[in-house]
């Protein structure tokens, strides 16, 4: 993990100087004379060597906790950052919520009922709701219940209100992917010989199912869904664009849109650090929820 | 022969695929799909770059009957004749709010066009009668909760002649949109007040240039118009005072109708008493915005008035173009990649491992984006992008296969006759990878279009007005959040693509491959 984020930290680094266009004139505008130009090239440091320059970067972000300036707004990057990450927090927790709580339940459902047609409107339904943008059906959430209904508010942040339908839509794709796999999870361990036994023996089915099945099924959908967190921040990028949430995601297309290079490195770095972290966590969880895998 | 034909592996599989009904429709709607990505533009019906009302004109569709209505009027005459528009003294048109539509005369009634969509009134006034017609303009505003307004008041008009000292109590109906009428003077005049005070704030703060900023008429009147001979009171009880012409006038706000009285027995001439409309309420529909679905634009149009079914089919090509040229160079480096890193092992493996396990690492969108910030926006690069994240799945798949392909007999044959490694890699073990690659890359293309369409939404496409479904989507989201039919149908074009695609390479999957089955 430490080789790979030193990798990434080298890929943002360079990712100004690789990239076409020149930061000072970016940061001052093109039309500054070429004394100025000189001399701002001078205090922001690009006349040094590489390799200093990125011994700076490295010193700045990770001792001083500095990501630099954004080149538009002149604000710093990791305030900003710190102010955003809140609302991309609150918003995948809840998307995760809503995922879980659907996903599970409708999984379980459709393997305990196997070949019923709840059993095959739930797989239709997975297989059209992974092939649904997010974006269009975050567009259709806000046409039905904010236009017609009027019971949300259409886009924007400030109340809990706000938050209803963006992490509704955030954690719709999820909940088709937890679907597919709590299914095959518990229609796995159905086929177990300590079911049959229960079964055998003459539990009743309820118990069969809820202390059998259901608690040796859900230990590989928790690191699945553990694994998810990763897509929802990927996922959250577009959703907070489609509702105008002021999270991360819609800071880093911001920063794309208008080359502001500080703010798309950092954020690099930062997604990039979540998602080996967080696949970090599922390895570790892995082994406290699943004691065979300790000792092996 | 008759029986090798029947088990070539290809006749198994098309019994397998075809047995999958689901999966086969969905391969004949990918096929009208690809169709329609080809030679679609050739039957779109509009130009999809510019406004619909620009070409109507070429078409040979007359703009005017879309956008305006002829209503047909009538004056009647106190002595019960009518007459028509041409002979109307002092007519004069105007609409309260010019800015959602506007009215001028015609030979045979009046001519209300709409300009943008909205609620409005026509006030149709000759002398000292008018009358008004309630405009609706359907267009992003629902106009649902639109209040009936009284359109035009009838007097009945006594024909007898009076004789001084008599009383007359007036008799009028106050017709209105919905068709129902007020009686009372009480009841008129408190509508009236009710209508027309609340109009005047709104006068103080809009820009609305209307008839009702005049003192006159916002307000409810009862008077006489000839004092001298006739008197009113509140009540609506006429006094007859002198011989001659009486006339009495009912006002509410802008409509007004007057009654003739003549007293005494010298003949009076007749006069226009009211105006009558053919219809009360004039229903159009905003042409030059959003128009919603109809017969000529089945998807509707858009916030520059550009056909959305045009633009849908133009932008199939488009989309298509994103999912097979990405998918196509994803598979081919994935694809040698693997057998490379498969055949040969070593540091070579290793690398290409590490290398696929990282960006797997990453969900698909992400990379995508990081990808588009490297390079900048426009549509090659999304390309680029997605390929960039095609590239690890290929990797993936086509090193497992490749591992145990190259365990088998007859590979270990080729090598020890001495066949060259390029030979075995490419004749013994890559045939053996098609299957596998073939079903990921029917899969990944849906996938590959949900990203590509994601990252034109994000603005990342570079051309915003291009039409492509991605591009179509965020700039409706922009300009016309509140409109159903231009967020749904670029969407919908979305869903049914990826849909088919998804389908159709599950079946592909479970015909050439069952293990691959989850």
């Amino acid at each position: 993990m430490i080789p790979i984020l030193f990798i990434i930290t080298i890929i943002a680094f360079l990712f100004v100087h690789l990239t076409p266009g020149d930061p000072i004139r970016i940061m001052y505008g093109a039309e500054i004379d070429q004394e100025t130009y000189e001399q701002m090239r001078e205090r922001e440091g690009f006349n040094d060597p590489l390799v200093v320059q990125y011994g700076r970067y490295m010193y700045n972000m990770a001792i001083q906790g500095d990501f630099g300036q954004s080149y538009r707004t002149r604000s710093d990057v990791s305030e900003e950052v710190l102010r955003r990450f809140g609302y991309t927090f609150i918003l995948t927790i809840l998307s995760m919520f809503w995922a879980i709580l659907i996903g599970v339940t409708v999984g379980i459902i459709s393997a305990t009922k196997r070949n019923s047609i709840l059993d095959r409107l739930g797989m239709i339904s997975t297989i059209t709701a992974l092939s649904i943008p997010e974006f269009w059906f975050g567009l259709m959430m806000m046409q039905i219940f904010a236009v017609q209904f009027g019971w949300f508010p259409t886009s924007g942040s400030g109340t809990w209100l706000h938050l209803i339908l963006p992490s509704l839509t955030l954690g719709f794709g999820v909940a088709a992917t937890i679907v597919r796999f709590t299914r095959s999870s518990v229609l796995e361990v159905l086929r177990e010989d300590y079911v049959r036994t229960a079964r055998a023996k003459g539990q009743k089915e309820s118990v069969v199912i809820w202390s059998h099945v259901l608690r040796n099924a859900l230990i590989p959908v928790v690191t699945m869904a553990g694994l998810q967190f990763g897509f929802l921040i990927g996922g959250a990028v577009v959703v907070e664009q489609v509702f105008a949430w002021p999270g991360l995601g819609s800071y880093l297309i911001d920063g794309i849109l208008t080359r502001d290079y500080p703010v798309i490195q950092a954020l690099i770095l930062l997604f990039s650090f979540q998602f080996l972290l967080i696949n970090l966590l599922v390895d570790i969880s892995y082994g406290f929820l699943n004691p065979q895998i300790r000792y092996e | 022969m008759d029986k090798q034909k029947k088990n070539s592996p290809f006749r198994i599989f098309l019994r397998k695929f075809l047995k999958q009904r689901l999966a086969v429709f969905a391969f004949g709607l990918v096929i009208m799909i690809l169709l329609v990505g080809i030679f679609g533009p050739l039957f779109a019906p509009y130009d999809p770059h510019r406004p619909v009302t620009a070409q109507y004109a070429d078409k040979g569709i007359d703009v005017d009957q879309l956008t305006s209505s002829t209503v047909q009027l009538e004056g009647r005459l106190s002595n019960g004749e009518v007459v028509d528009q041409s002979e109307l003294p002092q007519l004069q048109t105007e609409t309260e709010n010019r800015r959602i539509a506007s009215i001028r005369r015609t030979q045979s009634g009046v001519q209300i066009s709409a300009n943008t969509s909205g609620a409005t009134e026509a006030v149709i006034e000759s002398g000292d009668v008018s009358s008004v017609a309630e405009i609706l303009v359907e267009g992003e505003v629902p106009l649902d909760d639109v209040e009936p307004i009284v359109s035009q008041i009838i007097i009945a008009q006594p024909e007898e002649a009076f004789s001084i000292g008599d009383e007359y109590q007036i008799n009028f109906e106050a017709l209105k949109t919905d068709g129902s009428e007020i009686t009372t003077i009480e009841e008129l005049r408190a509508y009236t007040e009710e209508k027309y005070g609340a109009d005047e704030e709104e006068d103080t703060s809009g820009f609305q240039s209307g008839s009702s900023e005049n003192e006159d008429s916002a307000s409810f009147q009862l008077r006489s118009l000839t004092e001298d001979v006739v008197t009113v009171n509140e009540q609506g009880v006429v006094q007859f005072e002198e011989e001659g012409e009486g006339i009495v006038q009912i006002q509410s706000g802008d409509v007004s109708s007057v009654v003739q009285f003549q007293v005494g027995n010298e003949q009076v001439e007749p006069i226009l008493t009211g105006i009558y409309l053919e219809s009360t309420t004039v229903e159009l529909t905003d042409a030059y915005k959003h128009q919603t679905p109809s017969s000529m634009h089945i998807f509707g149009t858009d916030h520059q008035n550009r056909d959305i079914l045009s633009r849908v089919i133009h932008g199939t090509k488009e989309t298509l173009l994103i999912g097979f040229v990405s998918v196509a160079i994803g598979t081919v480096i994935g694809t040698v990649l693997g057998l490379l890193a498969g055949y040969y092992g070593g540091w070579l493996d290793s690398l290409v491992t590490r290398m696929t396990d990282v960006l797997l690492a990453f969900p698909g969108i992400l990379l995508a984006i990081a990808v588009i910030a490297f390079l900048g926006a426009g549509l090659t690069n999304i390309i680029f992008a997605v390929a960039v994240f095609t590239i690890p799945v290929f990797i993936r798949i086509v090193r497992a296969s490749t591992l145990s392909l190259k365990e088998m007999t007859y590979v270990e044959a080729a090598k020890s006759i001495g066949v060259p490694n390029t030979v075995i890699i490419f004749r013994h073990i890559f045939p053996g990878t098609l299957s596998v690659v073939m079903v990921y890359l029917t899969m990944r293309i849906g996938v590959a279009i949900l990203i590509g369409a994601a990252l034109s939404f994000l603005g990342l496409g570079g051309d915003i007005t291009a039409p492509e479904w991605g591009s179509m989507l965020s700039a409706a989201k922009d300009n016309s959040s509140n409109i159903f039919h231009a967020t749904f149908f670029p969407g919908l074009a979305i869903v049914i693509t990826v849909l088919s695609f998804n389908i159709f390479g599950d079946g592909l999957r479970d015909a050439l491959d069952p293990k691959l089955k989850e």
